[in-house]
């Protein structure tokens, strides 16, 4: 009975972010994907640079 | 769709020096044509060659809510258009710049228009999760400046948006780490 508490589908919320060395929370940044840019819908691309 | 770039004309007000925790500072002003109401684009330039831009207009000024508050003013494109071209002017000036911004999340009263055409007002109060002005800003950036001068990169949760420049970041691998690292460790609630 019962979930090992190894399982890995087990979600921890305390290890849900990574801190900085300094120990604050480290707001981590995802590049933008073909993907991404593909659901924006952008069908135009008018580059200013 | 935006095919367009139309804007306002802008200039420099002011250079701010660093003072306490605040970085150095340059002030645009810039006044719509539309409303008359007269805009402030504050560029903070932050160590790593890293600019964050911010704006809002200046009769709220003195306003804690001055990112949040809705205007209702029906202009956002062009507002945000000179915003760009103020970025650009420093791209174009600073050969290693990089850019950021963050989607503030609304709050007031929005005036618009139902399905037959009624004014309604709805109530809007977001958090920092995927803001509506987050969402449009990307899109802008996604059309308008190309993933192969600057990485487009994002945190969705704080609605913050970063163009990195890829000359760059070719220099120095981990300058997304190491920005990331400065704004965690220097700015607790990221904004």
């Amino acid at each position: 009975m019962g979930t090992s508490k190894t399982n890995s589908n087990q979600t921890d919320t305390k290890s849900n972010f990574k801190l900085t060395p300094n120990g604050n929370r480290l707001y981590e940044f995802t590049k933008v994907s073909d993907e991404d840019v593909a659901k924006l819908r952008v069908k135009i691309h008018a580059y200013l640079v | 769709m935006l095919t367009s770039f139309e804007h306002y004309k802008y200039r420099l007000v002011k250079h701010f020096n660093s003072v306490g925790d605040k970085p150095k500072r340059r002030l645009y002003s810039f006044k719509s044509t539309k409303s008359n109401q007269t805009y402030h684009v504050w560029v903070e330039c932050y160590p790593m060659n890293f600019y964050g831009i911010k704006f809002h207009l200046k009769s709220h000024s003195e306003s804690e809510l001055k990112y949040n508050v809705l205007t209702n003013l029906k202009e956002a494109r062009p507002v945000i258009f000179t915003c760009i071209k103020i970025m650009l002017d420093i791209h174009r000036e600073i050969d290693n710049s990089s850019f950021g911004f963050i989607g503030s999340g609304s709050i007031g009263t929005l005036i618009k228009k139902s399905k037959t055409g009624e004014l309604i007002k709805v109530d809007i109060d977001e958090d920092d999760f995927n803001t509506k002005r987050y969402r449009r800003y990307k899109q802008i950036m996604i059309t308008y400046i190309s993933r192969a001068v600057f990485e487009h990169v994002e945190n969705i949760d704080k609605s913050a948006y970063m163009l990195i420049r890829k000359s760059e970041l070719e220099k120095d691998p981990n300058l997304i780490d190491k920005i990331n690292m400065y704004f965690s460790d220097t700015y607790n609630n990221f904004d």
